[in-house]
């Protein structure tokens, strides 16, 4: 019982923590999209501190608060892969989610129509919050904040682009000091540490450490040679003593053809998306085709539990004799990336004065050409976002990986969909955990991730087409 | 260079028709401006010619040639847009070169042009920056080149000149009557400002609701507009229109109003009946002493001193007049004042139509 309780408890943190940046940025979005003017007459009118929190940032952040919610709420419903790990390893299922049990009934008892029964729940029980998130997206409208075109768009859009747009980096905690007011800064300066900017100091201090632990103990733990993962006194070692570089090769070694699936398929997917989402979404905006809807509803497909398409998706890779293949992943990840990428870019090519297609059909440039010279540029950031979530996406994914591989990689292409994260689980086992090469593993995959990052991070530049027009 | 001919043009959006039915011609080399509050179908029009909106029904013609089916790009027109839509993410130079760099034009021609448009316009020194590191009225200038660059047959401005501010305006009008003038191409010019068209045009068409209201020279829109609705919008502050009945006594007219009771003799031969009286602000003349001549009375309700002249709104036993005066007039409020109105510049509209009544 106690055990039991224990991996509750474990995997609710560990969800938690995949959860809490996402869910940050989008709250910060919402708070960052609250006029400074409102706030200066609100200051004019006698609030401040708590009072200011309670009337005006909170109330007005609340659309973006709710989609916050609802969206931590759907992740964490169709939790698959954390659960996988956990009860992989275990003798008993402790923790078990909807998506784990079809997972088990499906691809494990081979009960294909129960496992079915169990997509249409949850699918029904999916579609609640999906709803809901759907009509939190109207919300803005509601308050009246912005102008008459942004209307049309979704509250969700509007932060997921504001945050792409508006931030010039990533979240460093440079941007969370810069949350503390210019004043309290100036304080400090003049060595007035004042009482709260100590606490909002330390609060930070703790939430920095919290995110940046587990990649610490990872990458510690890749070093730990087998003493010191588990002392023989018990105890915990933090720092390890000699660096032990004999995981990384292990890891590396058997890495390999799991990286390369990987690698191939997310560049075929990313590359995939942006040819089709771009004219998709350039179209839908400017000839009005009609596609805004297929791509609000497509919308749901992004937001059920990915484990319910598996059975179709299953039958369909045999079908069309891709099993196995890196086209089967591919297919199936372009089912998720495209709507949610047109639905981005529509987003940002709506942003782009009409007047300027207008102008280049005048000065001479035909529909391909206006896409190319004119738009393409014009919405960088949005490709770099529609790039990142592609990218996140592809490399994210677990179950259909699990599920649509059978084999790794071995230099035919292209045989082998077996993806990265399946590698991680494979040193999973219910004999035990090499923890030493998983975290090897788990640091040099996330490598690829964090150069991307650093690569694209001086794109995030926004307000390219501030200036091109005025009025 | 050409003329432009709209033809029985028409436009609807669903069943709203935004322009209707409406022929108008712009000779060559003309400096036409279309006048109109917003939503009045001018800039649809503009849009047609430009082909950027196809018209419903209806005939454009481009010198001779009839361009209904002609795209855009291939109608040899430039167009100045109310907020430039200057490429963002091209610099000044590649901005103006790239209408003449998609028509294929040799590396040289581009160059060389790029080099006389950017003096004639003096934006040479701004050419390597970004739009968006340009003023209001740099931006506007580049937009110009933009136009000029390629020697269009046609300008099209769409109020181009309502994002500068009102000093800056002053000035781009100025220059940008001159600079057509200079260059001698086909202007349409479309604006809501009726100074911008009185000032810059050779001819205006003032439309209202799609329709057009008259097509004249500035000085005849003024002295004569063609009706009431051309009558309160040209002028500015807009002439005062004054409900009335003209009346046949003794083998003479006179005009009678009913509220405030007065009456004036009139020397056009008009019908007897229900009528509309017009008077300009500055043809209502105000003496702060009785004069023979000075025949009504009225007091001031509100003084607007605006420098060398001042408005005057004046209250007649509840119906209000405008007065524009000299300045050296001194006058305060409530005072009790003499009017005349200058029977030689009365205007008078048919109460039923609205429309001019001239003799």
């Amino acid at each position: 019982m106690g055990q039991q309780s224990t991996i509750m408890l474990s995997a609710i943190i560990a969800s938690a923590w995949e959860e809490t940046p996402l869910t940050f940025l989008i709250i910060y979005a919402g708070f960052k999209s609250i006029p400074s003017q409102i706030y200066e007459a609100a200051s004019v009118d006698g609030l401040g501190g708590f009072s200011m929190l309670k009337n005006i940032t909170f109330p007005m952040a609340k659309p973006s608060l709710a989609v916050a919610a609802l969206l931590a709420l759907m992740t964490s419903f169709r939790s698959f892969d954390l659960v996988y790990m956990f009860a992989i390893n275990g003798p008993f299922l402790y923790v078990q989610t909807l998506p784990y049990l079809l997972y088990q009934v499906s691809f494990v008892s081979s009960f294909q129509q129960y496992g079915s029964a169990i997509s249409l729940l949850i699918m029904l029980i999916a579609l609640v919050p999906t709803f809901l998130l759907l009509r939190m997206m109207k919300i803005d409208e509601r308050l009246g904040l912005k102008k008459e075109k942004e209307k049309k768009k979704n509250i969700f859009a509007t932060n997921l682009n504001s945050l792409f747009k508006a931030r010039k980096g990533s979240f460093s905690s440079n941007r969370l000091a810069s949350l503390i007011s210019k004043e309290e800064r100036k304080e400090r300066r003049r060595g007035k540490r004042s009482f709260t900017s100590a606490i909002i100091y330390g609060l930070l201090s703790i939430a920095a450490l919290l995110s940046i632990f587990p990649f610490y103990w990872t990458f510690a733990t890749s070093l730990k040679t087998y003493d010191e993962l588990f002392p023989s006194g018990g105890g915990i070692v933090l720092f390890p003593s000699k660096i032990d570089l004999s995981n990384w090769v292990q890891a590396l070694r058997e890495l390999y053809g799991y990286l390369v699936t990987s690698l191939s398929v997310t560049a075929a997917v990313v590359i995939l998306t942006i040819l089709i989402a771009v004219p998709a979404a350039y179209s839908i905006s400017r000839f009005k085709t009609g596609g805004t809807k297929i791509v609000s509803w497509n919308i749901i497909v992004n937001s059920m539990p990915s484990v319910i398409f598996i059975i179709p998706l299953f039958y369909y890779t045999q079908a069309a004799h891709i099993y196995n293949t890196w086209w089967s992943l591919i297919s199936t990840y372009l089912i998720f990336t495209l709507p949610i990428s047109v639905w981005l870019l529509v987003g940002f090519i709506e942003d782009i004065p009409k007047q300027i297609d207008e102008a280049a059909r005048i000065d001479g440039m035909g529909t391909f050409n206006i896409i190319w010279r004119m738009v393409f540029p014009l919405i960088k950031p949005g490709i770099i976002a529609v790039v990142i979530l592609s990218v996140i996406n592809c490399w994210h994914e677990f179950l259909f990986t699990l599920i649509l591989g059978l084999t790794v990689f071995n230099g035919q292409v292209p045989i082998g969909a077996r993806g990265v994260t399946v590698f991680i689980s494979n040193f999973i086992s219910a004999t035990g955990i090499n923890w030493a090469t998983i975290s090897a593993g788990a640091i040099a995959i996330s490598l690829p991730l964090i150069i991307l990052a650093i690569i694209l991070q001086k794109y995030f530049i926004g307000g390219l087409t501030l200036g091109s027009t005025k009025g | 260079m050409a003329s432009v001919t709209l033809r029985k043009v028409s436009k609807s959006f669903g069943r709203v028709t935004v322009v209707n039915n409406i022929d108008l011609e712009v000779r060559d080399g003309e400096f036409m401006c279309i006048l109109g509050p917003s939503g009045s179908g001018k800039t649809t029009i503009l849009r047609m010619i430009a082909g950027l909106e196809k018209v419903t029904s209806g005939e454009i013609y481009v010198g001779d040639e009839l361009v209904n089916e002609i795209p855009p790009k291939d109608r040899d027109i430039a167009m100045v847009f109310q907020n430039y839509a200057l490429y963002p993410h091209m610099s000044v130079r590649d901005n103006i070169s790239l209408p003449l760099k998609v028509r294929g034009k040799s590396r040289q021609h581009i160059d060389e042009k790029i080099k006389s448009v950017s003096e004639y316009l003096q934006i040479s020194h701004l050419l390597d920056k970004k739009p968006s590191q340009l003023s209001g009225g740099e931006q506007q200038r580049v937009a110009l080149a933009r136009a000029i660059v390629r020697d269009p047959k046609v300008f099209l401005f769409d109020e181009p000149l309502s994002n500068l501010d009102a000093k800056l305006r002053v000035s781009a009008r100025g220059f940008l009557k001159r600079l057509q003038k200079e260059l001698g191409t086909t202007s349409i010019y479309v604006t809501h400002d009726q100074a911008e068209a009185m000032t810059m045009a050779d001819r205006v068409t003032v439309i209202n609701q799609g329709i057009i209201q008259q097509v004249a020279t500035p000085q005849d829109l003024y002295s004569k507009p063609a009706n009431i609705f051309v009558a309160g919008f040209v002028g500015s502050p807009p002439m005062n229109i004054v409900n009335g009945r003209i009346e046949k006594r003794d083998g003479a007219l006179y005009f009678k109003e009913e509220e405030a009771r007065f009456e004036i003799k009139v020397k056009n031969s008009l019908p007897e009946g229900e009528i509309l009286l017009g008077v300009r602000p500055e043809d209502v003349l105000v003496s702060t002493s009785y004069r023979d001549d000075y025949a009504l009375t009225a007091d001031v309700y509100v003084q607007e001193p605006l420098g060398p002249l001042q408005y005057l709104s004046l209250d007649m036993k509840g119906l209000k007049l405008l007065s524009q005066t000299s300045s050296d007039l001194k006058i305060g409020l409530n005072q009790k004042v003499y009017i005349r109105l200058r029977d030689d510049r009365l205007y008078f509209f048919s109460h039923d139509t609205g429309n001019g009544l001239y003799t």
